[in-house]
């Protein structure tokens, strides 16, 4: 077992959304972001929606200070996928990000569909219920689910529309992913500040046979912690 | 450092190297020089071999497309080896330095120490504090690197500012990492799992038009994106169940024990699909309003079928009456009939009796008068007369009376009474038998009204009020059969939902839910591809690692280009800023600025004029500035770089540095030589007799040694100035 390093306790995020191959980010955007004090990191996190492509959807998420990021005008998601493999300290906050992003959408869809005022709305709402997690689907959301449901945002909300979705939706991504203190700057920069990480959420790896997990699994189920259960199941698809 | 620590030029000697065929020895002496005389006559091999002697060789660019030993070649005399010996020299001590070519060998030699090769160079940078990029940078300026700045590309004069900074090497440096072939690497490591990854992705391009298809059947069906999961349908399996129950129950009809699917497969989706119809089937048929609606629409029928009888039944009873009644009319008046039949029949036998006794009144008398007509003379036998003549005529008389009439008239009257009694007779016979029929007819009417008073569940109902009661019976159940239809209607509107649910549940939703059980495994199966593949995955990831770290590098170059660049221009610009006043005397503008603009993959400058430093006014140097100030502006900032740069070498060697100048540039440019030979080694390498004659004006002369090359017969001619022996 082998607790992993924590995530950032103060996050500063610049969200970025395009349905073309790259992005931009001026230097305004990225320099709120830095700071000197090591507890906040500033974060670049970038979705995609561009021709079927592999980081299509996912949440590529790197140090907004690193020079790899300041120096290029123009970003793209092979690039800034090549950026992470060099950012290994953000590799708990991102595994997190990925396991919860899909379900998150598929759970918001509906709402997010209603507009970013409906949405914001019942993100804060939820947050600050501690009931964020409440909507997410106990079944396996499939990367075809995730594609539609990207789809379906974009073509109902359109490329501009779905950038301040997608702003909210990954505010409180973070908030999901443990934040209990999520701020989202409609207009300002930083675009989201998220803060205050619990430590129940600091992740904690087991090394479990596939055998101990399955059974694991339907202890949770047995003492009805089904979101426990379905958790574990997407870990490792050999569980199902 | 102070100026009497650094060295200074004292000597050079050249064999075989470029413009020095034989032998060419120069002494500075420590002193400035002017290397004056035409083109092409061996001035700058002097440079060119005292950079050579050091350092061994040349930057980049200086042999473009040449190779090294041509290069160093005597251009006119037979090829030979190269070698120079420098000596530099301060407070009387003296630093020898010599290489070789043919020997290969690099020796320094400084008081009675002598070192060769590695052991030389790190002597030579001990003691001089410098290397070669710095000794171009600070000590070299060669005509090339002024040149740079007049070209008419920006890439061209960029670089020839990075040369003139001495930060070139950072950016060929980094134009030489590349993150391409890492990645390409990366991407043909992948190549062993693409096949398989191309299969793959071309079955889940199927997949995923069969499921969008399933899903567009299952939303025309009513279903929305929550539903499409095992867990939705399992659900709404759940609920199917129930609703079944429900119905069952409410109709009270037996529920079955009814489960749902357990699992996703068809099997179990069929079976279940089977027995719900079967069960819907059984509720169908066994359901209570079902089940009274039927009793109900028999009663109904009953009852109008027995109230058809009824009326029927009242009809030939009341047609019996009045056949009773048109008999009974038929019949006399008076008394009953059975007394006019008795009457009759008394008349009759009373006719009859008298006809008898007419009959043997006639017989009496017609033997009498037989008798009479025997013993016509015989007396009287009644009154014993023997006159019995008119006894004759009595009898005559008597017998005419009742043969002709008395007789006639009792027969026919008894025939006219028995006609009548007859008639009677039948005409009673047959009101007895209408009689007995409306008996008949009543009681089948009476045994009618029981049964429709058991029918409508009364004890008794009067006649009267058989056939209201039978509407109203009827009314009413009809009226609880439209209230049982309805029921029963909405059952089946109610069965046909389930039905159609269930139908849906496994001809929609279960399509959908089994093509994302095949995606599901098909996702699986694309990262099983991956981990059979997963060395050449860890090999494709560890050379985007290094791509990574190759990026990183190559950006950090590029920031310590800038930083390098930014920071020397920055040292220089105070001196620079004043040499570019002196040496350009623009009437406009006044000052000028170079600075650096990083890019993503290179550091560009801005090399920019403007009025008295008002960025406002700032314009792009090249479209101002003529080329002879280009160069003057570049001599100055070379000599700012020169003069904010440590190192243990107290001398500058500047190239040609009147090339495009105007009078008064050469002049300022004389004067600015002459200043800095008074404090520092200066040689001077021209073909400009004007400037040469400006330095002489201003005194340079006498500050240093002047080699005036004459000519160039494979080796320079130097009428003046001194020659090392």
């Amino acid at each position: 077992m082998a607790i992993q390093q924590p995530f950032p306790r103060t996050i500063r995020a610049e969200v970025k959304f395009t349905t073309s191959s790259s992005i931009s980010v001026p230097d305004r955007e990225l320099a709120p972001l830095t700071s000197s004090d090591p507890n906040i990191t500033g974060l670049l996190a970038a979705l995609f929606w561009s021709n079927g492509k592999n980081m299509d959807g996912r949440w590529l998420v790197v140090d907004a200070s690193d020079p790899l990021v300041l120096r290029r005008s123009s970003l793209t998601p092979d690039y800034l996928r090549l950026t992470t493999v060099s950012q290994p300290g953000l590799a708990p906050l991102r595994r997190r990000i990925d396991d919860l992003w899909p379900a998150f959408l598929f759970a918001y869809l509906d709402t997010a569909k209603k507009g970013h005022l409906a949405l914001s709305k019942e993100l804060q709402n939820r947050h600050a219920d501690g009931q964020l997690q409440e909507p997410l689907p106990t079944h396996e959301v499939l990367a075809i689910d995730h594609q539609a449901a990207m789809s379906e945002v974009v073509s109902h909300c359109g490329n501009s529309g779905s950038g301040r979705i997608f702003q909210r939706l990954f505010a409180y991504l973070l908030g999901l992913a443990g934040y209990r203190t999520v701020t989202v700057n409609t207009i300002g920069v930083p675009d989201v500040v998220a803060s205050d990480p619990t430590q129940e959420n600091e992740h904690v790896e087991f090394q479990l046979t596939v055998d101990q997990s399955r059974r694991l699994v339907r202890h949770c189920r047995a003492a009805g912690d089904t979101e426990l259960a379905s958790r574990l199941l997407s870990q490792d698809r050999r569980l199902a | 450092m102070k100026p009497d620590e650094k060295w200074r030029l004292e000597a050079i000697s050249i064999r075989s190297f470029r413009g020095v065929a034989g032998e060419q020895s120069l002494d500075f002496g420590g002193r400035s020089a002017l290397l004056y005389g035409n083109n092409g006559v061996g001035k700058s091999t002097i440079a060119l071999a005292l950079q050579w002697t050091l350092f061994g060789k040349f930057p980049s660019g200086v042999l473009p497309n040449i190779g090294f030993k041509d290069f160093l070649a005597p251009v006119g005399g037979t090829k030979g080896a190269s070698s120079g010996e420098v000596s530099f020299g301060r407070a009387g001590q003296t630093f020898s330095i010599r290489r070789d070519e043919a020997a290969g060998t690099f020796t320094v030699k400084i008081g009675s120490k002598a070192l060769e090769d590695e052991e030389a160079e790190k002597q030579r940078e001990t003691v001089l504090g410098i290397d070669m990029e710095t000794f171009v940078r600070t000590v070299l300026l060669h005509q090339s690197r002024v040149r740079g700045l007049m070209l008419d590309e920006v890439k061209d004069r960029n670089h020839a500012i990075d040369m003139l900074l001495g930060v070139e090497a950072a950016q060929d440096l980094h134009n030489v990492l590349k993150v391409k072939p890492f990645l390409d690497a990366a991407i043909e490591w992948r190549g062993s799992a693409k096949s398989a990854q191309e299969n793959h992705r071309a079955q889940g391009d199927l997949l995923k038009r069969q499921y969008e298809h399933a899903v567009s059947q299952a939303r025309d069906s009513g279903f929305q994106n929550k539903d499409l999961n095992w867990t939705a349908l399992s659900a709404h399996y759940e609920k199917l169940v129930e609703a079944v129950h429900s119905l069952a129950n409410r109709h009270e009809v037996p529920a079955a024990k009814l489960s749902a699917p357990v699992s996703p497969t068809e099997a179990h989706a069929q079976r279940f699909t089977v027995k719900v119809s079967r069960e819907l089937n059984q509720i169908r048929s066994k359901a209570q309003s079902q089940v009274r609606l039927v009793q109900e629409k028999s009663r109904v029928q009953r009852m109008q079928g027995l109230l058809g009888e009824w009326d029927q039944k009242v009809n030939d009873r009341d047609e019996a009456q009045k056949l009773v009644s048109g008999a009974e009319a038929g019949l006399p008046s008076s008394g009953s009939p059975e007394k006019l039949l008795e009457d009759a029949t008394t008349k009759i036998k009373k006719q009859e009796e008298l006809l008898a006794n007419l009959g043997l009144t006639y017989k009496l008398l017609t033997d009498a008068r037989a008798a009479l007509a025997v013993q016509r003379d015989a007396k009287c036998p009644v009154c014993g007369s023997v006159d019995v003549s008119h006894l004759d005529r009595d009898l005559e008389s008597r017998i005419g009376s009742l043969s002709s009439g008395e007789l006639v008239e009792g027969q026919k009257l008894l025939g006219t009474l028995k006609q009548y009694g007859n008639e009677l007779k039948i005409k009673l016979d047959q009101l007895a038998q209408l009689k007995q029929g409306r008996v008949l007819v009543q009681n089948q009417l009476t045994r009618l009204s029981e049964q429709i008073a058991k029918l409508l569940e009364v004890h008794v109902i009067s006649e009267s009020k058989v056939r209201q009661r039978l509407l109203e019976g009827t009314k009413n159940s009809t009226a609880v059969c439209e209230g049982l239809e309805k029921s029963v209607e909405s059952l089946a509107s109610e069965i046909e939902e389930i039905a159609t649910k269930a139908t849906n549940l496994e001809g929609s939703l279960l399509t959908v839910i089994l093509k994302r059980e095949e995606i599901s495994r098909h996702e699986k199966d694309g990262e099983k591809i991956l981990h059979e593949h997963a060395g050449s995955e860890k090999k494709a990831e560890s050379m985007e690692g290094l791509g990574s770290r190759i990026e990183r590098i190559r950006i950090a170059l590029l920031e310590a280009k800038d930083h390098l660049a930014s920071d020397r221009l920055k040292r220089a610009r105070p001196r620079s800023l004043e040499l570019y006043e002196r040496l350009v005397r623009h009437p406009k503008f006044s000052s000028f600025d170079i600075t650096t603009k990083p890019r993503a993959k290179k550091v560009d400058y801005t090399f920019e004029v403007s009025v008295e430093g008002n960025p406002s006014t700032a314009r792009e140097a090249k479209l101002v500035l003529s080329d002879g100030q280009i160069t003057a502006t570049a001599v100055g900032i070379f000599v700012g770089l020169a003069e904010s740069a440590a190192h243990g070498l107290d001398m500058l060697f500047i190239d040609d540095p009147t090339q495009n100048l105007d009078q008064g540039a050469k002049e300022a440019m004389a004067k600015l030589m002459v200043e800095i030979a008074g404090r520092k080694q200066i040689v001077i390498s021209t073909h400009d007799e004007e400037f040469v004659s400006y330095l002489r004006e201003y005194g340079f002369d006498k500050k240093a040694s002047v080699f005036h090359i004459e000519s160039w017969n494979g080796n320079p001619k130097i009428v003046s100035g001194s020659k090392s022996p």
